[in-house]
């Protein structure tokens, strides 16, 4: 109990940021998720909820993938701080485009992270961020 | 992903192993396609199936439109709680028959 509650302690001062920059292109998404589970096992979160944010970062980034320009890069910047983890993935696009929000990718994605934002203000690129908080599902 | 089809009884049973995703979903597309020729009745062996997201909900959800409108049936069997959750948070469950084992899925 004592061990277990150091560790929480210690992770709650923890602010890392991590980017990961690849080529646009599903061929990628495998590695994406697979660094969305290494970094979500660092804040602790149960297998259940690394699960979902594998599924919810592959659903943001195949559904900008859509739009990106080929050739381009999709950057993922994951923020973890004590209870939470942030993720911004971003494309390159030709215009102002934006997430078609009836589809199942969206629906999945919305219901596996507790926040979903569309970031489309700027032309020539397209941002999702995500956020999921650790426990968020059940009572404290 | 790794993808076989094989006749069981009446139906073509279409076994997926590894990632379903955006990457490839053309590729089990194609094997669904080839599966019709050998029955109408399709059961997915989901059981080595580690990873599926939204774009296997597609291919999935093409195969059930196909077999209504020509008189067959598809279902799913031994999916992991990952898949099988994808497959609940789109209503998919509620179209598309999961059962827990193969055996069942023969059997239904």
């Amino acid at each position: 109990m004592t061990d277990a509650t150091d560790v929480t302690g210690d992770l709650a001062g923890i602010r890392d940021a991590v980017s990961v920059r690849l080529p646009a292109a599903s061929a990628y998404l495998s590695v994406l998720r697979t660094a969305t589970a290494g970094l979500a096992a660092r804040l602790d979160f149960t297998l259940d909820e690394i699960e979902d944010l594998r599924i919810a970062v592959d659903e943001a980034c195949a559904m900008l993938l859509r739009q990106a320009v080929p050739g381009t890069d999709l950057t993922a910047e994951f923020e973890l701080t004590g209870q939470e983890m942030s993720i911004r993935v971003e494309v390159s696009t030709v215009g102002i485009a934006e997430p078609k929000r009836d589809d199942f990718a969206w629906m999945v994605l919305t219901a596996l992270a507790d926040d979903v934002d569309a970031v489309s203000d700027s032309p020539d690129h397209m941002a999702i961020v995500l956020r999921k908080r650790r426990g968020a599902a059940r009572p404290a | 992903m790794h993808v076989l089809t094989e006749r069981n009884g009446h139906f073509a049973v279409i076994t997926v192993t590894g990632d379903l995703d955006a990457t490839t979903t053309a590729q089990l597309q194609d094997e669904v396609r080839a599966a019709r020729t050998l029955s109408g009745d399709l059961i997915f062996d989901m059981a080595g199936m580690s990873f599926m997201d939204s774009a296997g909900i597609r291919v999935l959800l093409d195969a059930y439109h196909h077999a209504r409108a020509h008189g067959g049936t598809v279902s799913v069997c031994a999916p992991r709680p990952s898949p099988r959750k994808v497959m609940e948070l789109v209503g998919l469950a509620g179209h598309i028959p999961i059962h827990d084992t193969l055996q069942e899925a023969l059997g239904g």
